[in-house]
This record gives C-alpha cells, structure tokens and sequence, in this order.
C-alpha cells in the first residue's frame, strides 16, 4: 500500500472550521503523481475549500495538507516556496480565472512568463497551446469579449503551455452545455494522459472517462 | 531592461483598459497639484513684494544746526560704516526746502524769516532690515554726535511686519490644508485603483507571481501618475500665466531645478500612497 508520502496532493487528517462550523473534520485523501481524482460533493461541501488549502491562502485548523510532498503549513512561512508552490498548479474554474487587463494570448502566456520562461518562449508556448485548443480566433480579445466555455479552456491552455505538474478543475463545466462540457471533458482526459496531475471537484458525478479515482465528500470526510 | 519593458507595458495595458478610472484619477490628482503650483507662486509672489518693500526702506538722519559743513564729512563717513548701508545721499537745507515746496506748493515757506528745515543725510540699504534692526540702528545713530533726529517711517513697516506675520500664518494653515488635500487624494485615487485591480492580484498570486508583477508595476505606476500630474500642473500653470499679466506685481515662479524636485517628491509621494493602497490587498 502506498503510503502518499510522494503523492501530489495529501490530505492527512484535516480538520477545518469556519464560521463556528465544522468543514472538514479528518478529511484524508492521496492524489498520486500522473492520476486523475474526481471528488464530488454537494454544494457547501467545501470543495472551493480544498482548492484554497492546496494553493496555500488558508491553513487547516489541524491534520496537513501537502503539494507536491510540501506541507502547506511550512511553505507558508516563506514567500519564494509558497510562490514556487503555486507555480506548479494550474487552476480552472472556482477561485481561478484569467485577467481582465490581459488578452487571451496574454493570459494563455501569463503561467510561463511568471515561471521565468523569456517573453520569445512563453509567446510561442501560448500560441502552441492556444491552436491546441481551438482559441486562435480569439487570441487578440479580452476575457469580457469571449464565451464562457473559451474562458475556461484558456485556463487550461495556460495550465499546458506553463506545462504544469498539476490540474485544479474546480467545477470546470458548472453552467457549459453538454457539447462544452464534453470538450472540457476530453481536454482534461489527454492532459492525464500526457502525465499531468488532476484533481476534478464537482457537484455532480463528473466525467466518465478519464479519471482513475472517484471519491465523494460526505460529512466532512472523503469517501469511496 | 526586459523588467522596465513589463512595467510599462503592464501599466499602459491597465490605463487602457480601465480608461475612465485611470484618466479620471489623473486629472483629479493634477488639479490637487495645481492648487499646490497656486501656492507655491502665490507665497513667493507675496514675499518678494514683502521683501521689496522692506528693501526699499530709507532712514533719514537729521542733522543739528550747530554742527559745521566742515564736520560732515566725518560724520557721512561714521554712517557709511553701518552695515547694510549701501548709498547715502544728503539733502541741504535749501534741497529739503525745494523737496517740501514740491510737495506742498511754493508757499509752504511763506512768512517764515528763515528756512526751518534741517540738514539731513537719507541712508539707502541693500538689504532686507526688519524693525528690530532699525531700531536698534536708530538708537545708535541717535548717540552719534550732531544727529539731532532718526526717521524711517516706523508705524508703516511695523503695519507691514505685521501683515507679513499674518500672511505667513495664513500661509502655513493654507499650505497645511493643501497637503493634506494632496496626500488624501493621493491616497484615495491609489485606494480606487487598487480595488479596481485587487481581482487580478489575486489571481496573480494564485499564479505564484511575485513582486515584480502585483507590486513593482503599481509602485511605478504611483510613481508615474503623480510625477506626470505634476509636471502638467506646471505646464498648464505656466501657459495660464503666459495669458494674463499684472502690472503692479510680478509673479514669482519656481525655477527649473526646483520643479524638477518637486515633481520627483510628487512621484515619490504617489508611491507611497499606491504602497499603502495595495498594501492590505497584499496581506490579504
């Protein structure tokens, strides 16, 4: 039995409370490295809590999260790992979204500009993942002036042109019809397939084919 | 060099974006700065006229009859040794006779045997004197020998003193007012900015962006906005001016260097102002 000490993301444990109420009370759960998890729950199960605890912007009240074998609770303490940390995650939906300042082809490049990669590179890298996923059309628009389903799939051309160890998809298809949905969907089920980490959150049951894992959120816990 | 480009253009994509906001932000910030370009000219406008009146005071030291022409000479010289004494002229009785007519009509002597007026020599200084220094040069001169009287309008420059006084309270409380102006408009326009931007820092954070992306390019960009500002202030000021003209004073402008200067601290104070703006969102 893997014991997710090299997981991507792990769940020991965590007990969280807000507002006087309990959220998560000993929530564990492993994501290995290259896997694809979906854990669904209903709404105020605190899945958007789960994406905040993995980036870093709240500590649980016990127990330890930890990405990429770090525990939050110690990166938190320097800015340079708390910022490299997060550099290695690529987010879509929930708490993540692209600038409003910044074009499409701005945005989709932003991940890698960050990363260091020189403006040459994190352009051209922008432009691969933006043909991959069908946005050259709208490269040149702002995020206001592009539809819903495109806004989201920049998101996860920014996740892949960054090339970025690990997916967050908080709720990625809340509001897409079923075609968006699918190609959603699809997209997400290549990344797995070219390696990358991805956690699925979902008030639903989440996409058929792809995943390796599901477990669901009940009581403050994750269960098979 | 690649780092200043991402500023720039990091600062040019928000003004463009969010146009209303940034412009409206600018002009409200340059016409706060004007009010200080105002002030500024108006202080040193009143002072130089306050410092061109005390300047142009003239003691006027009579002299006893009983003294002969043959000593005058000695005692011009005891009067040129004061300090800040920089010409003296001397009035005869017949020149003091003339002046009087001139003034009053050739009859003011009328029915008089012999001309009362004293000899007297008029000391003109080259530089500012206050009350307390004239008075203190009139006690003097009044212990000189054959000095029978000093006069050089004392109720006058005391009035004068005086208003100055008032003026430079006035001033401090008008300046005090203004600077506070400044520093809240500053603030609150960074304030407005700051929250027009606080969803994409936040995004940048989740990003793992560091300083040279949230804060860097906002610090540069209140350092901008404010330097800008107040270098049009002037421009606007000095254009302003160009079309007026005033015939009894002469407007005193700053110079270059001090402009310069000034502009720089409005800059740095923009700075400041957007650190404390992003500061919370930062924390947060």
């Amino acid at each position: 039995m893997h014991d997710g000490k090299d997981a991507m993301i792990r769940f020991d444990d965590v007990e969280f409370v807000y507002g006087g109420q309990p959220i998560f009370s000993g929530l564990s759960f492993h994501l290995e490295r290259g896997k694809y998890l979906v854990l669904s729950g209903p709404t105020r199960s605190g899945k958007t809590t789960i994406v905040q605890l993995i980036a870093g912007l709240i500590l649980p009240a016990s127990g330890e999260v930890a990405v990429g074998g770090e525990s939050t609770h110690t990166v938190i303490h320097s800015r340079k790992r708390l910022r490299e940390m997060r550099r290695r995650i690529g987010g879509v939906g929930g708490i993540y979204s692209l600038l409003t300042d910044r074009t499409i082809l701005e945005n989709v490049g932003l991940s890698s500009e960050i990363a260091g990669l020189p403006s040459r590179i994190a352009r051209k890298n922008a432009l691969e993942a933006c043909a991959k996923y069908r946005l050259t059309h709208v490269i040149s628009r702002y995020p206001d002036r592009v539809s819903e389903v495109e806004r989201r799939t920049a998101l996860m051309a920014r996740a892949e042109a960054a090339r970025k160890d690990l997916i967050v998809a908080d709720s990625p298809t809340d509001g897409l019809d079923q075609q968006s949905a699918a190609y959603i969907h699809e997209r997400l089920a290549a990344l797995r397939l070219a390696g990358i980490t991805i956690l699925y959150l979902t008030s639903g049951e989440g996409p058929e084919n792809g995943p390796d894992e599901y477990l669901r959120l009940s009581r403050g816990r994750a269960e098979p | 060099m690649i780092r200043a480009g991402r500023f720039l253009r990091q600062i040019s994509r928000h003004m463009r974006r969010e146009k209303r906001l940034s412009l409206g932000s600018f002009l409200v910030l340059a016409i706060v700065l004007v009010l200080v370009d105002l002030f500024w000219i108006a202080s040193g406008t009143i002072n130089n006229e306050y410092r061109k009146l005390l300047t142009n005071v003239r003691m006027e030291v009579f002299l006893s009859d009983t003294i002969p022409d043959s000593v005058l000479t000695v005692v011009k010289d005891a009067l040129a040794s004061f300090e800040g004494v920089s010409s003296i002229d001397y009035i005869s009785k017949d020149e003091a006779a003339r002046q009087l007519q001139s003034q009053f009509g050739s009859g003011i002597l009328d029915g008089l045997d012999e001309n009362p007026l004293p000899r007297s020599f008029v000391l003109h200084f080259n530089h500012l004197l206050h009350l307390g220094d004239l008075d203190a040069m009139e006690s003097r001169l009044q212990r000189l020998e054959g000095v029978d009287g000093v006069e050089f309008g004392r109720p006058w420059i005391q009035k004068i003193e005086h208003s100055g006084k008032l003026l430079r309270r006035i001033g401090i409380i008008v300046g005090t007012l203004i600077l506070f102006v400044v520093l809240l408009t500053m603030a609150n326009t960074n304030r407005l900015t700051a929250r027009s931007k606080s969803r994409d820092f936040f995004q940048l954070k989740l990003l793992g962006a560091g300083p040279s992306y949230v804060l860097y390019p906002f610090l540069a960009e209140g350092f901008l906005s404010a330097f800008i500002a107040a270098a049009l202030g002037w421009v606007l000021v000095y254009y302003l001016a160009d079309q007026v003209s005033f015939t009894t004073f002469v407007l005193v402008f700053p110079n270059i260097p001090d402009i310069v200067i000034y502009s720089l601290v409005a800059g740095l104070t923009g700075m400041i102002g957007a650190y404390l703006g992003i500061r919370r969102l930062l924390i947060s």
